[in-house]
């Protein structure tokens, strides 16, 4: 019945989930190993991470016009005042409200390199990933206190391994061997302390979650488990793409340099897969715990022949 | 200085009340229940304040059936009633409403109306 508007408005969340995270991750990539780049790639992966900006900002701006159409299920309610104004004065509007400030500023702010321009970008990169806190599952936990930060972690350093890819992909095709294989280097011992806390704190996130076994056969219990396999498999393709990288780094360039961009182009596939995936589970489930129990569910099962269509829905009096 | 403006955000995430999710709890017609003629309004009762954002009420055949409009006000308890006559059948009311954190809950209620009980 409110497939229409659930189908554009989830859409949305999950294309803007990876341009965010591409967005945020790409301009952790320049502050970090920007410095370390020639100057023509360099100007390439900044205008990668402005285009991956733009595209997160009118995503996330879309999202947000259109969230009062999910809200009533029909496309309809877009622009109906008394549901925009529900979700303004809501934390999910003020989740949106700083995450398009954040996503508008990095925008700016990768014009090019200054220090004013790294400062801006330094903040909006925070605001982008403190928007991900805001809302969603870890706001209503009473545990929120600890999710909170877990959560932090978790998107910023999934952000960091995610949008890094694509300039490393870059970097590899463009750079000479001698500063593209320092640079690989250089990520890759960085990605190695820090990635493994994607897996800690989201494991420490589906232990408070999902409080039992039983709650593992549930939506959200699934979910979570699709997640952990799927990290599996990109874990193991990032130890292997380390082999890859160290050997591209090593040789001057030809099938070490090719191998490691395809396995590169995989792990993104993979990675954007996994956020889309939860982007659109976390909309739709909930932890059992945190969920009713009488025929209430975050998304009907409806949509059968019985369904009349949204248009024909009563509607609240303007 | 980085660490301390992360760290400084990060706390913010920390200063917002805490909500759960509001279920449906009870609803009159029940789900599942055979209810004698008349019935003349669908009684949802959720777990807190919501709005209720959308409802409709379909008979075996999918014919709409119609209902007064629905309050904007944001309410516990909603008794909204049936502007058709129902005939003995089986009939869906499909819901959808928004909690105070804006998380959207929907579902549906099945139920069946009786002959009414001649005297």
């Amino acid at each position: 019945m409110f497939l229409a508007a659930d189908s554009v408005v989830l859409a949305l969340r999950a294309l803007s989930f990876v341009a965010i995270f591409q967005a945020v991750g790409n301009a952790l990539f320049l502050d970090l190993f920007g410095a370390r780049l020639s100057t023509p790639v360099e100007e390439r992966v900044r205008t990668l991470a402005r285009i991956a900006a733009v595209a997160a900002l009118c995503l996330a701006v879309l999202h947000y016009v259109l969230t009062p159409a999910r809200m009533a299920g029909n496309l309809g309610a877009t622009f109906d005042s008394s549901l925009s104004e529900l979700l303004r004065e809501s934390d999910a509007g003020t989740a949106h409200i700083v995450r398009i400030v954040g996503l508008a500023v990095l925008f700016l702010s990768l014009d090019r390199r200054t220090r004013l321009n790294t400062i801006a970008m330094r903040v909006a990169v925070a605001f982008a990933i403190v928007s991900f806190a805001l809302m969603g599952h870890t706001v209503i936990h009473p545990l929120r206190w600890l999710l909170a930060p877990l959560l932090l972690v978790h998107v910023a350093v999934a952000a960091f391994w995610f949008g890094a890819l694509w300039p490393l992909h870059e970097v590899a095709g463009r750079e000479d061997a001698e500063r593209g294989g320092a640079t690989i280097a250089a990520y890759s011992r960085l990605a190695v302390r820090l990635v493994p806390w994607v897996l800690i704190c989201g494991a420490v996130l589906a232990l408070v979650f999902i409080r039992s076994v039983a709650e593992l056969a549930t939506a959200y219990g699934a979910m979570v488990l699709g997640k952990t396999a799927a990290f599996g498999v990109l874990m193991y393709l990032a130890a292997l793409n380390r082999r890859r990288q160290l050997a591209a780094a090593s040789a001057a360039a030809g099938e070490a340099v090719r191998a490691f961009q395809r396995t590169a182009v995989v792990e993104w596939t993979l990675l954007a897969t996994v956020l889309v995936a939860t982007a659109l589970m976390t909309a739709l489930y909930a932890p059992e715990h945190l969920e009713g129990a009488f025929g209430s569910h975050l998304l009907e099962h409806n949509g059968g022949s019985t369904a009349p269509p949204a248009s024909d829905l009563q509607r609240p009096r303007p | 200085m980085k660490s301390l403006l992360y760290a400084a955000l990060a706390l913010v995430t920390l200063a917002l009340p805490a909500y759960a999710h509001t279920p449906l709890t009870s609803s009159v017609p029940a789900a599942s229940s055979t209810v004698p003629a008349p019935v003349k309004e669908i009684v949802l009762d959720f777990g807190g304040d919501v709005r209720l954002t959308a409802l409709a009420l379909t008979d075996a055949a999918g014919a709409m059936k119609a209902l007064a409009e629905l309050p904007t006000a944001i309410q516990k308890k909603f008794a909204i009633a049936i502007r058709d006559q129902l005939a003995p059948g089986d009939y869906v009311a499909t819901w959808r409403a928004v909690g105070a954190d804006t998380h959207v809950v929907s579902g549906e209620i099945k139920f069946s109306v009786a002959a009414a009980h001649s005297h």
